[in-house]
């Protein structure tokens, strides 16, 4: 089993959370799905689910998102 | 806090999309090169911003994902100016107070002194100004190095200067010499001698031989400390004999006053006003008579000291010379005046005044007035010891 990430892994899907406020996501493929209460993300390999409340998407630029609202939980599905 | 007044500047859109699929057309205006954000996804519309040059190439995002755009609200600056274009006074008056706070920026609205303590902080600040440091000046046209070099030629009595420039705030810096010692001369023997009558309170003999001890009473001339010493052998030798003396003095101060004295009677007044700003003097006048006698300035003040705004005023006058006849009371009290200033030179250094007593005594044609001043003081004096 890998259980050291290689750099390029590290660099592509970095994950920023900032209390339950704000979560800043890099390496987004697209937006899957999208609206007040949950946002999914293509991190390419994997997605990324994000619930919570009154969420809005702060910024959206060359593949960083930042969502900003009430976070209640962060998910990872392949 | 930047990002969103550079958008401000910039202006941008909020915009709705309806319909489709808003998640498809967020990922193409992203492919697209269009920067989002305040996204908002209500379920039925998808709220958002963006610049108004992005906003022009979204219509292929949104035909692509099915969705319709519409515009909710124009903001920044390019949308007021449009909007206001008939107010064309309050954009000029708006530009021009842009413009001015940018130019005043750039130059000194203060200038500090720090660091003098015997030359005077106004003479410095004279000497800034003659090499163009004053209120108004650009920063830019400051070539501090220079100017530094220029005050230390100048003061022969500073070892370091640097100027600083703060914002609008020029610091002047500077450090002064430290005077050298005087070389008291011991080889010419000398003996130490009262200068004033009085009884001794204090001796303090350096060196020398002590003559008079305290309570003793002397008068002027008299030998205090005597720079004849003796040798070990009984012979003597003379040397530079040095120390204080203190002693209870009484001097006697005479002061005068006419009763008819010619004076300056001011027959004229005025006050010229000037509006003042960075440095620059607007006169608020048209004629003034008389010359200045004295000046204000009433300045607009901020937390962190006075700005170089406010109103500058100078009072006028004329003096005609008139014969006056004075009061009693006013010769008195303008012959005691004279003692005051004569006591003022007499008692400079190392004395301390125990008392002072007048009389006044008056005639047909002015009032004397006599004082008594008893102090403590140093009588010490050097007299040159003779040797054939």
């Amino acid at each position: 089993m890998k259980l050291k990430p290689t750099k390029e892994e590290i660099v592509k899907g970095n994950i920023e959370l900032y209390g339950n406020k704000q979560i800043i996501v890099d390496g987004c493929k697209g937006v899957i799905d999208y609206n007040e209460d949950y946002l999914k993300l293509d991190l390419g390999k994997i997605i990324l689910k994000v619930t919570g409340r009154n969420l809005v998407i702060d910024s959206y630029i060359y593949e960083q998102v930042d969502l900003k609202g009430e976070i209640v939980s962060v998910e990872f599905m392949n | 806090m930047i990002i969103n007044f550079l958008r401000l500047i910039l202006g941008f859109v909020e915009f709705e999309a309806k319909g489709g699929f808003p998640e498809r057309f967020l990922n193409l205006c992203t492919v697209n090169g269009i920067t989002l954000w305040q996204v908002q996804n209500d379920g039925v519309k998808v709220k958002a911003c963006t610049s108004v040059k992005a906003y022009k190439n979204i219509k292929k995002s949104a035909r692509n994902s099915g969705m319709k755009v519409k515009i909710v609200r124009k903001r920044g600056l390019p949308f007021f100016i449009k909007n206001n274009r008939a107010r064309a006074g309050v954009l000029v008056g708006l530009s021009l107070v842009v413009f001015f706070l940018a130019l005043s920026s750039c130059m000194l609205w203060n200038i500090e002194v720090i660091g003098n303590e015997k030359i005077k902080s106004e003479v410095l600040m004279e000497s800034l100004s003659n090499n163009g440091v004053r209120i108004g000046v650009f920063k830019s046209k400051i070539d501090t190095i220079a100017i530094q070099n220029e005050l230390l030629d100048e003061y022969k009595d500073l070892s370091w200067a640097s100027i600083n420039i703060f914002g609008t705030k020029a610091v002047l810096e500077v450090k002064e010499n430290s005077e050298k010692p005087k070389m008291a001369d011991d080889k010419i023997p000398m003996n130490i001698i009262a200068k004033k009558d009085g009884q001794i309170v204090l001796v303090e003999a350096h060196k020398g031989t002590n003559v008079v001890k305290e309570g003793d009473v002397v008068v002027k001339g008299d030998l205090l400390i005597s720079g004849v010493t003796l040798n070990g052998d009984g012979s003597e030798k003379t040397i530079h004999a040095t120390g204080k003396v203190f002693a209870n003095t009484l001097t006697n101060i005479n002061g005068e006053c006419g009763v008819e004295v010619i004076g300056n009677v001011l027959k004229t007044s005025g006050n010229k006003y000037y509006l003042y700003a960075l440095g620059g003097e607007i006169p608020l006048f048209l004629k003034c008579k008389g010359e200045k006698l004295y000046k204000g300035e009433n300045l607009l003040k901020s937390t962190s000291g006075e700005l170089p705004f406010g109103v500058k005023w100078e009072y006028l006058g004329e003096f005609q010379e008139t014969e006056i006849e004075l009061t009693e009371n006013q010769t008195a009290l303008l012959a005691l005046f004279d003692c005051v200033k004569e006591k003022r030179e007499k008692f400079k250094d190392e004395c301390e005044v125990l008392k002072i007593s007048y009389i006044k005594k008056f005639t047909d044609d002015k009032t004397q007035v006599k004082c008594k001043v008893s102090a403590k003081e140093n009588i010490a004096e050097e007299k040159e010891i003779f040797v054939e």
